[in-house]
């Protein structure tokens, strides 16, 4: 049998279920939003059983050929706290919780010991780690520095020429009295930062790169299916044939990564430990490789479809060992 | 200079008897006729820099060839790259592929059959059919559209689309809040109505034309062309209207097309699944258009719908179909002036194979086009 943790809208989950159904396997899904309600688990001298229940999905750890963590997580239900008194409740909650997570790292732990895809603990991959190993294993990476002062900031500027600045982690987005509030990516411009106080919050600023096309690759336990995205403002600049139109749409197209950085990216993956994600790099004008960052549960969607990868296929055969 | 342009993967282009059509999977409206001059320099020369072509035809053409290249960057179609990138861009893998048994459906829909309606679509959801066209050929009410609606939402069936002919007990505003409950029902067609109607996004249409469900079928028309990743891939594996199709006709009887005579069961007693795997229910599935005689000659026949049922010479399965109004030996359609059909560029041999006749073809095309030696 084959689990699978994902989330309820995750359409490249079913894609991929498709296929495990064609090959006749048997398979669990568990999305976010099953919240577990039974839960049974026995140790003793000779033996451990585990019987994992929520709703009508049920699957027992012995029977478990393979765990597919694509997304989301397991959610245990603790809804039945309601009915007590608050002052109560706020212990009881934290408590539950935590007991909860203990039974749920187990379930993982054991689950994990089986032939997995994904990990669990790494849904989404510290940022400056990822950029700290990508370095490490030799890849070039944008220059950046996270500073909360003001002098920092500007001798960075001085340096790099011309800057951006970003999140450091994860986007901002909500909504407030009809409006949508969303952190961006920005060109920096000098007086951006002069007009700062002396401190502030630890901000983060990147030199600015300049790109060929920008590179999706979708990593599958050591195979690296890539895909290059001219976009408009791809400003050709080595050629005669000039004046063709601006208003391009982007183009989505396969592409075939130079060894040493697919060996690279390799190395990258292991020391993150993770055995799939997908990989932002970027090809400056003058050819060089500049990774970005790994998004360990990101779409393979648009990868797949527009490169005819059939990567919904390749990832069904991994988790039910039939390649 | 050494200039490189090499096509963007999902630009292809495709090569027929007089000229060659850009396929553009990725902005199908972007598509574009070229001249095969052009097509055999995209194939012939592809990781050749423009330097090196023009010197291969002996400079005798460098304007022609400049334009060439000029017109694929203009129109988006190609980009220029430097040398040691050229092994970087890998052509699109030619494979299709599915992990449904079966994919659409074409089920008629009678007074006799529709007990068994309930029964088809858990079928043909296990057979992880994604889209099924429901043809009612009896009167039916608003109820049965609501049943199937709900019914839809349990099942792995994606995409469904009602035909039928306007009776008194529907009334349109029923069919537009139909639509808007049920997303699956994707488009609602309605013939014989008082009057045309059609709401803007198409999922319904009324039309005062009768629909005919005997011989409506295998039409071939520029506007039934398709231009994408699955059908460009599929055409060139299978066939891009029987693969992985099962259909009901009238009678109940299952079949791979409604109109073709072979049955392999009747609903009353035999299961798709079962229908499905008995001897030569695929047969047609793996006719691709490079089989079949005359559209293999055609820069269409990765966008056109086949037919195997209605076709020229039934004696010859890989005979064209007989309701196309296309002629690619001269590249014109029935309605258009100076057309003449292909009987009239060729002969159909003892095999009943065809035979052009390129005399009469260059013929043809100097009269109509003004073609040159
Ligand atoms: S083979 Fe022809 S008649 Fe049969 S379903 Fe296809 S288009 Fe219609
Ligand atoms: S010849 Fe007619 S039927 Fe054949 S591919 Fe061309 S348009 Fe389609």
């Amino acid at each position: 049998m084959i689990v699978i943790v994902s989330q309820e809208n995750d359409s490249s989950t079913n894609d991929v279920m498709d296929w495990l159904y064609a090959w006749n396997k048997k398979v669990v899904r568990i999305n976010e939003t099953d919240t577990i309600n039974s839960f049974s688990l026995q140790i003793d001298d000779n033996d451990l059983s585990l019987i994992f229940r929520c709703g009508n999905k049920e699957f027992k750890i012995s029977d478990v050929d393979y765990f597919w963590f694509r997304r989301g997580g397991f959610v245990f239900d603790v809804s039945f706290l309601t009915k007590i008194e608050p002052h109560f409740y706020t212990y009881l909650k934290e408590h539950l919780s935590d007991e909860c997570n203990t039974m749920k790292d187990f379930l993982v732990y054991l689950l994990n010991k089986k032939p997995s895809l994904g990990n669990y603990y790494q849904g989404n991959a510290n940022k400056l780690i990822s950029l700290y190993v990508a370095q490490k294993v030799g890849m070039e990476i944008p220059n950046t520095i996270i500073s909360s002062a003001k002098e920092d900031l500007l001798h960075f500027y001085k340096n790099q020429k011309s800057s951006i600045t970003k999140f450091i982690q994860d986007v901002l987005c909500f909504n407030y009295q009809g409006y949508r509030y969303y952190t961006n990516t920005s060109l920096v411009e000098k007086n951006d930062i002069k007009k700062m106080r002396g401190t502030f919050f630890p901000s983060l600023l990147q030199k600015e790169i300049h790109k060929r096309y920008e590179l999706r690759i979708f990593y599958l336990k050591g195979k690296c299916y890539s895909m290059a995205i001219f976009s408009q403002e791809d400003k050709q600049t080595v050629i005669d044939f000039r004046n063709y139109n601006d208003q391009i749409p982007n183009r989505y197209v396969p592409y075939k990564l130079p060894h040493n950085i697919e060996d690279k990216i390799d190395k990258f993956m292991h020391k993150m430990n993770l055995d799939t994600g997908s990989i932002d790099m970027i090809v400056t004008p003058d050819l060089k490789y500049i990774f970005l960052e790994v998004n360990p549960v990101g779409q393979y969607d648009m990868v797949s479809v527009p490169c005819n990868y059939y990567l919904h296929k390749k990832i069904a055969q991994t988790i039910s060992n039939n390649e | 200079m050494s200039n490189f342009v090499q096509m963007y993967a999902c630009c292809i282009p495709v090569k027929g008897y007089k000229r060659s059509l850009i396929y553009d999977l990725q902005r199908p409206q972007n598509s574009n006729f070229i001249p095969n001059d052009m097509y055999d320099i995209i194939v012939d020369f592809r990781n050749k820099s423009i330097e090196e072509i023009k010197r291969l035809y002996q400079y005798q053409y460098n304007e022609e060839i400049d334009s060439y290249f000029h017109f694929l960057l203009e129109n988006n179609f190609a980009f220029v790259l430097q040398k040691n990138e050229l092994n970087n861009f890998p052509p699109l893998e030619n494979i299709w592929e599915s992990p449904s048994e079966i994919t659409n459906s074409i089920i008629y829909v009678s007074k006799k059959n529709i007990k068994y309606l309930n029964l088809l679509l858990k079928q043909l959801s296990d057979l992880r059919c994604d889209a099924v066209q429901f043809c009612f050929t009896d009167n039916i009410t608003i109820e049965h559209i609501h049943i199937l609606g709900k019914q839809l939402e349990l099942l792995r069936i994606l995409s469904v689309e009602i035909l039928f002919n306007y009776n008194d007990l529907l009334n349109i505003s029923d069919m537009l809040s139909v639509i808007d409950k049920y997303p699956r029902i994707r488009r609602v067609g309605i013939g014989n109505c008082p009057q045309e109607f059609s709401c803007t996004d198409k999922r319904l249409y009324c039309t005062i034309n009768q629909i005919d469900w005997e011989n409506g079928c295998g039409n071939i028309s520029s506007q039934y062309f398709s231009i994408g990743m699955e059908m460009f891939f599929e055409s060139q594996h299978h066939n891009t209207c029987l693969n992985r199709k099962i259909c009901i006709d009238m009678n109940g009887n299952i079949k791979n097309c409604p109109f073709m005579k072979q049955s392999f069961g009747n609903i009353k007693n035999t299961t798709l699944k079962e229908a499905i795997v008995k001897q030569g229910f695929k047969d047609f599935w793996f006719i691709c258009k490079d089989n079949i005689e005359v559209c293999k000659n055609c820069e269409f026949r990765y966008m056109c719908t086949d037919c195997r049922c209605y076709i020229k010479q039934p004696a010859n399965i890989y005979s064209p179909p007989s309701k196309c109004t296309y002629n690619p030996y001269i590249t014109l359609w029935k309605h258009q002036k100076h057309y003449v059909p292909i009987e009239e560029c060729g002969y159909f041999d003892k095999s009943f194979r065809f035979v052009p006749d390129y005399e009469k073809i260059d013929m043809l095309n100097k009269t109509i086009w003004g073609d040159k030696e």
